[in-house]
């Protein structure tokens, strides 16, 4: 993204104006950006964690596979 | 009518809001990024460890190892009839008379509330994700416990911080949840208390006899109440991954303040696939000390050869050396029941002659 350059000494009033005009555009730009983010890539990328979270949850436990492997283990061990 | 003009000031401040939401945005993405990989590392090193198990698992069932041991008795999985006792995950203990404090987590209408008054640290480096493990597991949002080491020996540090007690840190139950059970062995838990840290004095105040091997879901009871300061663990890893690290990592570790039922018992039915003929006096208990080589006498197990209506009928005598008890009757099955004073794992009888 290049510099504005603003040319205050010359054009004064027309370049706080461009000023102003890049600014709002600017929180503009920020304010798509968020809601395109969260409700797009981002809401995604939080459901996919969501969905580790669960996988996680019925991996591990007090009765998950591995415990009762090791029970079982134990038995023969 | 005069048009609102927006001031330099506002003007400024809208790009102060617009450059910190971006910020925010970057922000968000690199935790997501971190909590994604902690949790995909975590189901990888489960799902790696659970094949290697399974292998081993075949390995010894196919060599008939399982016949061999019919003479052994892992409570949790035994076939208790009758008894006052909880189970959690591979231990027998004695029964909760209610339900036990959390000196972490404090019970709200709302549900568990975590009281961030401590350090955890693991070889001395202490992460905030770590203290996801003292976490109660049903708060929302919390981190992951979990990483890989390149040394297989670690130690584990829980500290309070003394000069923000937020409650009391009485507790005499130790409850563990791993994410790989059975994949690690606790070679020493000391436990330093608030008195003695008062007192400077450096001495652990309760230091656990033996070694735990492969650790799985556990409780495990102090030999009495303490004041939690320091909880130290040295820990050895036994599972190498594919990637050469060892990976650890506590879903949960909750120190409890429990009142536990003195009078606790199980009484598990035990079955053969012969007649029984004599059962040794000697017996190994495996519990939360390790391996214990003790006696029916000493453990206060009696023996039936029925049980019905919370009555043992006909007590059966063990043998011991030259004293030799045969059971008179042709039984395939008898009753065992057997008092529990501390977290208990398995009753192994050192003989169970069959005819």
């Amino acid at each position: 993204m290049s510099m504005i350059l603003y040319n205050y000494r010359y054009r004064g009033p027309y370049e706080y104006d461009k000023f102003i005009l890049n600014t709002m555009q600017l929180v503009n730009e920020t304010d798509l950006l968020e809601k395109k983010l969260l409700n797009g890539d981002y809401g995604i990328l939080k459901k996919e964690i969501d969905d580790l979270n669960t996988m996680i949850e019925e991996l591990t436990g007090e009765n998950c596979k591995l415990q009762r492997q090791l029970l079982f283990s134990l038995q023969i061990e | 009518m005069a048009t609102n003009r927006i001031s330099s000031k506002q003007i400024m401040n809208l790009l102060d809001d617009a450059r910190n939401r971006i910020g925010a945005l970057e922000d968000d993405a690199a935790t997501m990024k971190l909590n994604m990989d902690s949790r995909l590392s975590v189901i990888r090193n489960i799902q790696e460890y659970e094949e290697k198990q399974m292998k081993e698992l075949t390995s010894l069932v196919d060599k008939g190892r399982w016949i061999e041991q019919a003479n052994k008795i892992v409570l949790v999985r035994s076939d208790i009839v009758e008894g006052v006792y909880d189970i959690f995950g591979s231990t027998v203990h004695p029964k909760f008379l209610k339900e036990p404090n959390d000196i972490f987590n404090f019970k709200t209408v709302g549900g568990y509330s975590f009281k961030d008054n401590a350090v955890v640290s693991i070889d001395g480096i202490i992460k905030p994700r770590y203290k996801a493990m003292l976490m109660h597991d049903s708060i929302t949002g919390q981190d992951i416990c979990f990483d890989e080491f390149d040394n297989n020996r670690i130690e584990l540090s829980v500290k309070i911080n003394p000069g923000e007690l937020l409650g009391t840190t009485e507790f005499n139950v130790i409850e563990i949840m791993p994410y790989l059970p059975g994949s690690f062995k606790i070679e020493s838990l000391d436990i330093y208390s608030l008195q003695s840290y008062y007192m400077n004095d450096d001495n652990p105040d309760s230091s656990m006899p033996g070694e735990i091997k492969n650790v799985g879901v556990c409780r495990l009871l102090t030999d009495d109440k303490y004041n939690l300061y320091e909880l130290k663990m040295k820990i050895t890893l036994n599972f190498k991954n594919s990637n050469g690290k060892y990976p650890f990592g506590l879903k949960h570790l909750y120190f409890l303040n429990a009142e536990m039922n003195t009078e606790s018992f199980v009484v598990c039915k035990i079955k053969q696939n012969k007649y029984i003929d004599t059962i040794s006096e000697e017996l190994t208990v495996v519990d939360q000390t390790g391996i214990v080589e003790t006696t029916c006498r000493e453990e206060n197990i009696e023996l039936f050869t029925d049980y019905a209506s919370g009555i043992g009928i006909d007590a059966i005598a063990t043998s011991k050396g030259l004293t030799n008890n045969p059971i008179p009757r042709d039984i395939k099955e008898f009753y065992m029941k057997y008092p529990i004073q501390r977290s208990t794992v398995s009753v192994q009888f050192n003989d169970i002659n069959l005819r």
